[in-house]
């Protein structure tokens, strides 16, 4: 184990700790005479108690996204570092990191996007099997199939295109997939947000009852507040790359400190606030 | 739905055609190389069924050619003597693409009559028997480059696509030097630097290697687009986080969407290289004689008087257009398979299937 991570007495040590996590992106090509940088994200610190969920909103092109992506380390941060379960992410070895990729996993907003449509529903929710076990067909399709059922899908579609799946149940799909391989810590990135209102009810239901089950811990990452409110215990709001304000769900929407997170509070529809 | 039926029909056809050609030995009635200077230039023989006395013979059978001149390549029939056709006539032993020994041949007639059924060529060789076994080389140059031409193309257009920057700066325009010379001549410029004088077998891989290599720039782009756009997607990003290596998202996620391409790059390149290796040996770049090729043989043809007089010396350049037609809808179709086209036609055929 690595450094001991400070954590409140009486709570649960942190499981996950970003610390000063920036990521610039370099825009223009290589001869062009206008390259100018994007900053992403700026010097992002937080942690993630083991058993909760963090919501990370945010408008679009806040950097929600990309910290997502650097914690399932699919993007490189320039600086920084990301402290999981004791360890430095961004100091493994490859082998040791292929590891650590069981423990994190990604649920991606476009389920459609995220699935190969060659292959069937079962063989999508078996892949990082494939990848990280390298377990028989016939194992792999038992172990899906169990996941089929623990998500609320019928086994009888395991062998369908993932395009014949309705939205609502494709993300079903996506969350088997990210858990059959037992992991801690569920990065939902804008997981529930291209549903209608009533499937994104049963989805979020669907996903608290899975953490309490399975003890899970989840960023949340959405633009919906009122979403995030209702799955998430703390809150960090970005903006522009950086976290302005955060702290327990309740806190931040009683009390807004940062006019950026007032101004987000404001135009939840029908929450009374100033028209924009 | 004469398009979907296509493959059913150019297939098999295809198929046969060139297991035909591999078992040149028992289809052709004499070896390619067999010479009769008696008879150079020699008509397609005519087979009767009733003899010049109006007498009905059960088996058909052919009359000898003779000459009616002398130093002049000009026959007549003798009818002095019927020769019947015979089937599975027993031969000296051949062997089959040098490889399974055989004893037979599909037909025949008895010495010393020949017969010819596309006529003889200038040493009085058999058109038939060479055209059969032109068509192994000249038929089979045309798949074996395209092997070549397609692995190299998927090898270098995926590593170009997949892993992009300096990486795919380079490939590609090393590929669009390829591109931009002319296909034709790079082919001879490069084959002028290769020994010209070996076995007809080692001319015949050195050809299609030639031919195969100098063509990979065009599937390799190809291909590179897929790797490029299929390497963004979200199912890639999705497999790299549960830890996939290059390796596996090449083989499960890359190269299956490269297939439609590779079929359509493949009907269109071996007619391609089929014509390529014929202008070749034409030319006097390829097989060299006595082995035959429908290129060498054609190359006959550059005399005036032989195009002029002896009208089934130009019968290898008919024999290549039922092999370009037979290709060249296989491409029509694998195209439209390939392409959104299809998507909007069969999706409502028979429910969406992602090709």
């Amino acid at each position: 184990m690595g450094p001991e991570l400070p954590s409140k007495a009486g709570q649960a040590p942190s499981l996950l700790k970003v610390q000063n996590l920036t990521k610039r992106y370099v825009q223009g090509g290589w001869f062009s005479r206008h390259q100018f940088e994007v900053t992403a994200l700026e010097n992002v610190s937080f942690a993630l108690r083991r058993g909760t969920t963090l919501a990370l909103v945010g408008e679009s092109g806040s950097g929600k996204t990309t910290l997502g992506r650097c914690l399932a380390r699919l993007v490189n941060p320039n600086s920084g570092e990301i402290w999981f379960e004791g360890r430095n992410l961004l100091a493994l070895s490859s082998g040791a990191l292929l590891k650590a990729r069981r423990q994190i996993q990604l649920v991606f907003q476009e389920s459609a996007a995220a699935m190969n449509p060659r292959l069937s529903a079962v063989e999508i929710v078996s892949e990082p099997l494939l990848i990280q076990e390298r377990l028989r067909r016939k194992e792999r399709r038992e172990r899906a199939l169990a996941m089929f059922e623990r998500v609320g899908l019928s086994p009888l579609w395991a062998d369908r295109s993932p395009l014949e799946f309705s939205g609502g149940q494709r993300q079903r799909l996506a969350v088997a997939r990210a858990l059959i391989l037992d992991p801690t810590l569920l990065i939902l990135d804008e997981a529930l947000s291209g549903l209608d209102l009533s499937i994104q009810m049963h989805m979020a239901n669907l996903l608290l009852a899975l953490q309490s089950s399975l003890s899970l811990t989840y960023l949340f990452i959405s633009h919906d507040l009122r979403l995030a409110a209702y799955v998430a215990t703390e809150i960090a709001v970005m903006q522009r790359g950086k976290i302005v304000e955060s702290g327990s769900v309740v806190d931040v929407f009683s009390n807004p400190k940062h006019s950026h997170t007032r101004l987000l509070i404001d135009t939840i529809p029908g929450s009374g606030g100033e028209r924009v | 739905m004469f398009l979907r039926a296509t493959p059913r029909i150019v297939l098999p056809a295809l198929v046969g055609l060139h297991l035909v050609v591999l078992l040149a030995g028992f289809f052709a009635p004499y070896d390619f190389a067999s010479q009769n200077r008696m008879l150079p230039f020699a008509p397609p023989t005519r087979i009767h069924i009733i003899d010049s006395q109006g007498k009905l013979h059960a088996r058909p059978f052919i009359y000898q050619w003779k000459a009616t001149a002398e130093g002049v390549p000009q026959y007549k029939e003798d009818h002095s003597a019927v020769f019947p056709i015979r089937f599975f006539v027993s031969v000296p032993r051949y062997e089959i693409v040098g490889i399974v020994g055989f004893r037979w041949r599909l037909f025949g007639v008895e010495t010393p009559a020949r017969i010819f059924l596309l006529g003889s060529d200038a040493y009085g060789r058999d058109q038939l028997s060479r055209l059969l076994y032109g068509g192994q080389i000249s038929l089979f140059a045309g798949p074996l480059a395209t092997v070549i031409s397609l692995s190299l193309g998927i090898l270098l257009g995926a590593t170009a696509g997949y892993y992009g920057s300096w990486i795919d700066e380079v490939l590609m325009r090393f590929a669009e030097v390829f591109l931009a010379l002319p296909w034709l001549y790079l082919l001879f410029a490069v084959r002028a630097f290769l020994p010209m004088h070996a076995g007809p077998n080692q001319i015949f891989i050195l050809l299609i290697v030639v031919i195969g290599v100098i063509g990979w720039a065009r599937p390799a782009r190809l291909i590179r687009g897929i790797a490029l756009s299929a390497r963004e997607r979200e199912y890639v990003l999705a497999a790299k986080s549960f830890g996939a290596s290059d390796a596996y998202i090449l083989r499960r996620h890359i190269l299956p969407q490269v297939s439609g391409v590779a079929l359509t790059q493949a009907a269109l390149l071996i007619p391609r290289y089929v014509l390529a290796e014929v202008t070749l040996s034409f030319l006097g770049l390829g097989v060299a004689e006595p082995a035959p090729s429908w290129g060498n043989m054609l190359a006959a043809l550059q005399h005036y008087e032989i195009i002029g007089s002896y009208w089934w010396m130009s019968l290898p350049a008919l024999a290549l257009i039922p092999v370009f037609l037979a290709y060249y809808s296989l491409l029509a179709y694998y195209t439209v398979q390939d392409s959104s086209i299809s998507e909007a036609i069969w999706k409502h055929r028979e429910g969406f299937r992602p090709i």
